[in-house]
């Protein structure tokens, strides 16, 4: 990561659908280097994502849930990962260290569709325990503030 | 909670799209819709018109920035003191979001912290002074996106 890298992020971080054209006026470079540095960033994995925000109440769904997983002994966490990405509307998943195995959340419609989600996990032979809490946030896949959050730890 | 607004197998296709890559091309998007560019346009003006599309999100890789540990902390406690803990979470670490929650917390972070002794601060001073009743810090390692996995339905055919 040169400083070239880090003023490109910053420009994307305050709008990730900012042309490269314009990226570039502004840091001082071709178009065409900004687009090499973009990629080079996402091949090494610097850059994981870019998507656009989604208002899901707007389609029907009422909020998130987070479920945290304690791993069956014996069985190995990859197993239980591996079953959850197979359930629709888990949108991240993530191996956790605390008192928790897994952890992961999903889009949720109504109450019958986190019942359902619930017990589905609950059956899994790896899981021995799977807690769950529920919240009224609907932005899809997060808000703002992962770009912002950058920002205020970069002020130049 | 808003008012569900109406959308076609077509809407769909677009947000799809999207998610995957909030930068993908107008002419990509149309060839894969069989509509024109101008056409796709108008339904991405109308998608934010509805409040459907609220804007676009980059996901970093924090820890080769230097944010170390991902956390997500919940806390079962008095909801009348929540504010008093939201504080002190923020003043050690970056909260990306916090919410109320139903369930088994009373509330739940997300954030973001530079050390470890941080997040076992926190932990100590949420339980010790503010009479949480439990406090569950879990460090995030290896986060997978899989934002592909959630369903849209159109609302009219």
């Amino acid at each position: 990561m040169d400083n070239t890298d880090l003023e490109i992020l910053k420009l994307l971080a305050k709008n990730p659908q900012e042309r490269f054209s314009r990226i570039a006026k502004k840091v001082g470079v071709s178009p065409r280097t900004v687009q090499k540095k973009f990629q080079r960033m996402k091949e090494v994995g610097v850059i994981l994502h870019s998507s656009i925000i989604i208002d899901l109440s707007k389609l029907g769904y009422q909020g998130e849930a987070t479920l945290r997983i304690v791993n069956a002994p014996g069985y190995d966490k990859a197993a239980t990962i591996d079953a959850l990405r197979r359930i629709p509307n888990i949108f991240l998943i993530t191996e956790i260290i605390g008192d928790f195995d897994v952890m992961a959340i999903a889009a949720v419609k109504d109450y019958p569709s986190i019942v359902n989600m619930v017990y589905t996990v609950r059956q899994l032979v790896s899981v021995e325990k799977a807690e769950v809490d529920f919240v009224t946030d609907t932005q899809f896949p997060a808000t703002k503030g992962f770009n912002q959050l950058f920002l205020e730890n970069n002020q130049s | 909670m808003s008012a569900k607004v109406e959308i076609d197998e077509i809407d769909i296709k677009i947000l799809r799209k999207l998610i995957r890559d909030s930068r993908a091309k107008l002419k990509d998007i149309a060839k894969d819709c069989g509509l024109s560019s101008t056409a796709v346009f108008n339904r991405i003006e109308r998608l934010k018109a509805q409040g459907v599309i609220k804007g676009a999100a980059l996901f970093f890789n924090m820890s080769q920035l230097g944010f170390m540990y991902p956390a997500s902390i919940g806390v079962d406690m008095d909801t009348h003191r929540r504010d008093e803990v939201l504080e002190i979470i923020s003043k050690r670490s970056n909260v990306i979001i916090s919410s109320e929650t139903a369930g088994s917390n009373t509330f739940r972070a997300f954030l973001i912290a530079k050390r470890l002794k941080d997040l076992e601060d926190l932990k100590q001073i949420i339980r010790k002074q503010l009479g949480s009743r439990k406090v569950t810090v879990s460090i995030w390692s290896d986060p997978q996106l899989l934002f592909d996995n959630i369903e849209l339905e159109p609302s009219r055919s």
